[in-house]
C-alpha cells in the first residue's frame, strides 16, 4: 500500500468527522447507542486502523534505515 | 473495622501511599546523572511511552469533565472532543514526535526552545518563548490543584463532620480544599523529586491503569442500576430510551463551532511536557505504540463518561431535584455528576476508588507538567545565562527540583485564591499552545522558514490570542465564539481558528520576505539538497 493511500485515509478520517448528516437523527443502534454516537465511535476504531497502516506503509524510511544502522553497530 | 464514613478516605490515602511506593522505587535506578533524571536515559519502550502520553494528555476532565460536558451538550460531546483527540492526537505524535525525538536524540535536546534556537539560528528566541510557555502551562496547573482539591472535598464528605464542616451537606465534613490540593502537590512532587523522568513515566503507566479501569468498572455499576432493571444490557436501553432529544443528538451544537473545534486537539504537539515524553523514548520504534493505540484508549475512558453523563440529564432516570446544585443557585453542577452518581449507585468503597481514578488522573498530567517547568529553568534559563561548562550535572538536578519546588508552591498559593474561572481557561490555554502548531510543522517541515518568521508567528499568536481573550472577558465568556455573519446567517467559530490563521500568515508571510536560513541549518535539519545527495549523484 502506498504511503499516499494512507494519508489519504486520515485525510477521509478528518473529513468524515464533520457527520452533518447525522446533527438530528435519534435512532439507537443496538437498541442503547445514539446513531451519532455510534458513528463517532466507529471513526475512532477507523482511526486505529489508519495509524496502523501509517506506522506500516507510511512510517519514515530514513528511521527504518536509522534503526538498522543502529543495531549494525551494535 | 474501618467506620463507613471513612472508606474513601481509607481507598484515597491508602492510593497516595502506593503511588508514592512506585516513584521512590523508581529512584533506585537513578544514576544521579542529568539526562537519567530528565529523559529516563531515553531507555522508554514502547509501552511505558503509551502510558505516560495518554496518562499526560488526560485531565480530570476527561473522567468528571465529560460527563459533565455530556450532561449539559449530550452525546455530541464525543465527537467535539474524543474521536477528534483520537485523530489528531496521533497525527501530533506521527508528524512531529517522531521528528523532535530524532533530532533531540541527534543533538541533544532537552526542551523546545534548544530545538528553536537551533533551527531559527536566535539565541535569544527563548527570551520570547519561555515566558509564553510558562504561561500557558501554569493555568493548566491550575486546573489540576483546584480540581483536586474539589474531587477530594465532595468524595470525603462526612468523614469530619466536626472538624471541617461547610454550609452545603455536598462537601460538609470533607477534607478542605486547601488540604485535598497540598496532599496532591506534596505526593507529585515527592515522587518527581526523587524519580525524575523515571518515577514520572512509571507512576503514569500505573495511574492510566488505575483511571482506565475504575472509569470502566464504575460505568458497569451505574449501568446496571440506573434503569431498574434486571441485566446490564436491559438498563442500557431503558437509559438510553430516555435519552431527550437535544441529548441524543446535536441539535443545539453549531456546526462550524463544531468544525473549528477540531483544531483544539492539535495543542498537544506544543504543550513542552509532552515535547520532553517524546525525547524520552528508547527508539523512533517506540512511537509506534502509542501512535495506533492512543485513539482506542481516549474512546476507553471517553464513551463510558460521555453516555453516563447525557443519561443523568434524564429527569425519567435521576430526579433533577436530588442533584448537586452550584452553591448558592438552582444551577445543577456539572462537574459533580459522575461523583453523584457513583456515591448515589455505588456505594462507599467504590466511590473511593473511583476519587482515586480521578486523582490519578489529575496527577498523571500534574508530574510531567512540574518536571518539564523545571527542566525548561534549568536548559533555557540557568545554563544559557551562566553558560555550559559553570554548572556540574548534580548541579543542574537540584535546580531543577528548586524550580519545581518553586512553581508547585506559587501554583498552590494561587489555587488558594479561588480563581473560579480557572476551568473556563483550559480551552484557552489550549488556543494559545495550538496557534504556535504552525511554528513547529514550519521547523520540521518547511526550509523556507526563518528567524524571523518564527517570532512574527509567536508575537502574532500571542497578541491575537489576548486580543480574543481580552474579548471573551478574560475568559467568563465560557461559550465565547468569533461570529461571521454570511448571508444573513451567522456563523459561530472557535477563536482558536483565528488565533492560528494570525499565526499561519505572519509565519510564511515575514518568511518569505526575510534572509533564509543558512545552508548549515538546512543541511542539519533537511539533509544534503537532493542535487547534491550522495545516493542520487553517485
Amino acid at each position: 500500500m502506498s504511503k499516499y493511500w494512507v494519508w489519504g485515509l486520515i485525510l477521509g478520517l478528518v473529513l468524515l468527522h464533520q457527520d452533518v448528516w447525522f446533527w438530528t437523527d435519534d435512532r439507537l443502534v443496538l437498541g442503547f447507542l445514539p446513531v451519532g454516537l455510534f458513528y463517532h465511535i466507529c471513526l475512532s476504531i477507523g482511526a486505529v486502523v489508519c495509524w496502523f497502516l501509517a506506522v506500516k506503509y507510511a512510517w519514515p524510511q530514513d528511521l527504518v534505515e536509522q534503526t538498522v544502522d543502529e543495531s549494525n553497530v551494535e | 473495622m474501618i467506620p463507613e464514613h471513612l472508606i474513601p478516605l481509607t481507598i484515597i490515602l491508602c492510593y497516595l501511599a502506593l503511588l508514592l511506593m512506585v516513584g521512590t522505587l523508581a529512584n533506585r535506578l537513578f544514576t544521579g546523572g542529568k539526562t537519567d533524571y530528565l529523559l529516563a536515559s531515553h531507555s522508554i519502550g514502547p509501552f511505558l511511552l503509551l502510558m505516560s502520553l495518554f496518562g499526560t494528555t488526560m485531565t480530570a476532565f476527561a473522567l468528571v469533565g465529560s460527563s459533565g460536558e455530556s450532561f449539559k451538550e449530550g452525546i455530541g460531546v464525543y465527537g467535539m472532543l474524543a474521536s477528534s483527540s483520537g485523530i489528531l492526537h496521533s497525527l501530533c505524535f506521527f508528524l512531529i514526535g517522531v521528528k523532535i525525538w530524532r533530532f533531540g536524540n541527534r543533538y541533544g535536546y532537552t526542551t523546545q526552545i534548544e530545538f528553536f534556537r537551533d533551527r531559527l539560528e536566535s539565541r535569544r528566541f527563548g527570551v520570547l518563548l519561555f515566558p509564553i510557555l510558562v504561561g500557558l502551562v501554569i493555568p493548566y496547573l491550575l486546573i489540576g490543584v483546584i480540581g483536586g482539591g474539589v474531587v477530594m472535598q465532595s468524595m470525603t464528605a462526612g468523614s469530619f463532620p466536626d472538624l471541617f464542616p461547610t454550609s452545603s451537606p455536598a462537601t460538609s465534613g470533607g477534607l478542605p480544599k486547601w488540604l485535598g490540593s497540598g496532599l496532591i502537590c506534596g505526593v507529585v512532587l515527592i515522587y518527581v523529586f526523587f524519580g525524575g523522568m523515571r518515577g514520572t513515566a512509571w507512576a503514569n503507566a500505573f495511574q492510566t491503569t488505575i483511571f482506565m479501569v475504575l472509569g470502566l468498572v464504575a460505568f458497569l455499576v451505574i449501568a446496571s442500576k440506573l434503569g431498574g432493571k434486571a441485566s446490564l444490557y436491559e438498563n442500557l436501553i431503558v437509559c438510553s430510551e430516555a435519552l431527550d432529544f437535544d441529548k441524543a443528538t446535536r441539535e443545539g451544537m453549531s456546526k462550524t463551532k463544531f468544525l473549528t473545534y477540531m483544531l483544539i486537539p492539535l495543542s498537544v504537539g506544543m504543550f513542552p511536557h509532552i515535547f520532553q515524553h517524546w525525547l524520552t523514548a528508547k527508539s523512533a520504534n517506540s512511537f509506534k505504540l502509542p501512535v495506533v493505540v492512543h485513539p482506542l484508549f481516549i474512546m476507553i475512558v471517553w464513551l463510558p463518561c460521555v453516555l453516563i453523563g447525557a443519561w443523568a440529564s434524564s429527569a425519567l432516570l435521576v430526579d433533577p431535584a436530588s442533584l448537586p446544585k452550584i452553591p448558592g443557585t438552582e444551577i445543577p453542577n456539572a462537574n459533580a455528576i459522575l461523583p453523584f452518581l457513583v456515591s448515589t449507585q455505588a456505594g462507599p468503597v467504590l466511590g473511593g476508588c473511583l476519587t482515586a481514578g480521578i486523582l490519578a488522573a489529575i496527577m498523571s498530567s500534574l508530574d510531567s507538567q512540574f518536571l518539564c517547568l523545571g527542566t525548561m529553568f534549568t536548559e533555557d534559563v540557568l545554563l544559557p545565562m551562566g553558560g555550559k561548562g559553570r554548572f556540574s550535572d548534580k548541579q543542574q538536578v537540584w535546580a531543577a527540583r528548586g524550580f519545581i519546588i518553586g512553581i508547585v508552591l506559587v501554583t498552590y498559593l494561587i489555587a488558594q485564591l479561588n480563581p473560579t474561572s480557572v476551568f473556563a481557561l483550559g480551552v484557552w490555554c489550549f488556543s494559545g499552545f495550538t496557534g504556535l502548531i504552525p511554528l513547529v510543522l514550519a521547523a520540521l517541515y518547511w526550509r523556507r522558514l526563518t528567524k524571523w518568521g518564527g517570532y512574527a508567528s509567536v508575537l502574532a499568536t500571542i497578541l491575537s490570542w489576548a486580543y480574543l481573550f481580552y474579548q471573551s472577558g478574560f475568559g467568563k465568556d465560557r461559550g465565547f465564539t468569533v461570529n461571521i455573519p454570511v448571508g444573513g446567517e451567522t456563523y459561530e467559530t472557535m477563536a482558536v481558528l483565528w488565533v492560528t490563521l494570525a499565526s499561519s500568515l505572519a509565519l510564511v508571510g515575514i518568511s518569505l520576505v526575510t534572509r533564509p536560513p543558512s545552508e548549515t541549518t538546512i543541511r542539519r535539519f533537511f539533509g544534503a539538497r537532493k542535487a547534491e545527495s550522495p545516493s542520487i549523484v553517485g
